[in-house]
């Protein structure tokens, strides 16, 4: 039977992808649809994209990787194994690193138990480089008239952690171990900051925030604190349009 | 006289802006504009109407057996129209199929039935994008043992059917001849004459036959693809060639890593302006000779 282009290239994307390419696993069943192809070559072009991808997502997952410790090798090898690369880019990769861990984390807890945690983290952080919108926000809260409708500022992302991980991306060089405390975050970036801002929000604020994907109306007798959407307005967390 | 420029990369832009005067032009990396932050983006506009800028795809992935990716290729598109860009360039090659990516370029194989593909495909991309559409040759690690065309051939039959030009990447030749036996000169002869316009120029490592993870090894030393180091003289030797049977608009050192090594990377262009020089000084003696002799 004719081999189609489609399952040739299919099936080399299978076995480059896979692990035992990656790994040199000379003992693993080849593809007979790829004889005649040196494995040894297969190995190294496997090889080389995979390192190419691991860096991509160090890139953003730098101290994830630190926290990983020695137990990274494995991870890494397990990661390969369930989650072949989609994507070529960095933030997609590395976004498919942390589903992996939150799953692999819910069937064995790792070590330390926030690492997933951190991972959201940077993740997060990298989102709201990306996200950051040219234009700045429409709302002109500061006159004082009550806003017809409101909602998430796009590029904002929200971040419920089980630990306060926030010690771990100080910058003073000390390595502060995060204290186990729901800590609910909100990431911004605006055009023009050097690095994207965290604030630690009231849950109250996060659940708010977090119902806000679309134009919502605000009544602000349905809100028991109203100052909340002027802070969060303030902060660049929301917009607003009369 | 072909303008010689590099491939901007966001690591060394402030070297890179710096340094403008040392060079007639800059290439870019269309995917850092599809994809890259705001930041990235506003830094890559801000170059436009200083210096002349070329675009480069690696995201089209050509020669995957799938339809065109339209919405990619509309993306590139309207960032060519902004760069002002006078073509577009993409490899001949494919990254990955429906729900699996490699990110790195992968060879075709060599076959009348998979050249009738990529011209068809080279067609719809010449109709949707309202500049020269341009391909370039890759370095491969391996190949498809049913190629029964060589690469030359292969290439030559696309630019014969469709009529497009061609990005030569003489250093992706030269690591071809090195680890695959391809002579890079037949390469050179069989793109039409004046197919060529605009080239890249890059220099990589080796890697040693123990480099492999047992229990593979490699035959013999293997040069990879790194853009690290300075243009071997063998890949200058190939820029002359061509040279001489093209006037290409743009000659594009690129380089990825080791990105601080500025005195490399100035001592590159310094050696590809003396061999565009020097190729532009034969061709005016020889017009001269046939002038005195006409």
């Amino acid at each position: 039977m004719a081999k189609s282009l489609f399952d040739q290239q299919a099936r080399l994307l299978e076995h480059l992808t896979s692990g035992a390419a990656i790994f040199a696993d000379s003992n693993a069943p080849f593809d007979p649809m790829l004889l005649g192809i040196s494995r040894g070559l297969l190995h190294l072009e496997a090889n080389l994209s995979h390192q190419k991808r691991i860096s991509k997502i160090a890139a953003i997952l730098g101290r994830t990787f630190d926290l990983l410790g020695d137990e990274r090798t494995a991870i890494v090898r397990e990661f390969v194994d369930a989650c072949p690369p989609r994507h070529i880019g960095f933030i997609e990769n590395a976004r498919q690193f942390h589903g992996f861990l939150c799953s692999r984390h819910e069937r064995r807890p790792m070590q330390p138990p926030y690492v997933h945690e951190v991972a959201a983290c940077e993740l997060a952080l990298a989102e709201a480089r990306v996200m950051a919108r040219d234009r700045e926000d429409i709302a002109d809260w500061s006159s004082g008239l009550p806003p017809s409708s409101i909602r998430r500022r796009s590029g904002v992302v929200l971040l419920r952690c089980a630990y306060d991980i926030r010690p771990i991306f100080k910058k003073d060089g000390a390595i502060a171990s995060p204290v186990e405390s729901v800590t609910h975050l909100a990431i911004r970036m605006t055009r023009g900051d050097p690095q994207p801002k965290v604030f630690e929000l009231a849950p109250a604020a996060f659940d708010l925030l977090t119902a806000l994907d679309t134009w919502s109306n605000v009544s602000f007798g349905t809100i028991s604190e109203p100052q909340i959407v002027w802070t969060l307005a303030e902060c660049g967390l929301v917009e607003m349009r009369r | 006289m072909p303008a010689v420029g590099i491939a901007y990369r966001a690591t060394i832009d402030a070297w890179t802006r710096a340094n403008l005067d040392k060079f007639d032009v800059l290439e870019i990396n269309v995917n850092d504009l599809i994809y890259g932050t705001d930041a990235h983006r506003s830094a890559i506009f801000d170059l436009v109407g200083h210096i002349p800028l070329t675009a480069h795809g690696v995201g089209l992935s050509i020669g995957a057996d799938v339809p065109l990716d339209l919405d990619y290729l509309d993306k590139a598109a309207a960032v060519v129209a902004r760069l002002k860009a006078p073509a577009y360039s993409e490899h001949l090659a494919f990254t990955g199929v429906p729900g699996r990516e490699l990110g790195n370029l992968l060879p075709l194989p060599r076959t009348e039935a998979v050249a009738e593909t990529i011209i068809a495909k080279v067609r719809a991309v010449q109709a949707r994008v309202g500049v020269p559409f341009l391909l370039e040759n890759i370095t491969y690690m391996f190949e498809w043992p049913d190629s029964d065309m060589s690469d030359g051939e292969f290439a030559k039959l696309i630019c014969r059917e469709t009529g497009i030009g061609w990005l030569l990447d003489v250093e992706n030749l030269h690591l071809n001849a090195a680890n695959h036996g391809v002579d890079p000169y037949e390469f050179v002869d069989a793109l039409p004459a004046g197919a060529v316009q605009e080239l890249h120029v890059a220099g990589g490592i080796t890697l040693l036959q123990d480099d492999l993870e047992p229990p593979y090894r490699l035959e013999r030393p293997f040069l990879a693809d790194t853009h690290s180091h300075p243009i071997p003289e063998a890949a200058l030797d190939l820029l002359d060639h061509a040279l001489r049977r093209n006037r290409p608009a743009a000659i594009i050192l690129e380089r990825d890593e080791r990105l601080d090594a500025f005195d490399e990377i100035l001592g590159d262009v310094t050696r590809i302006r003396a061999r565009v020089a020097a190729v532009e000084s034969e061709r005016t003696r020889g017009q001269e000779l046939i002038r005195s002799t006409s």
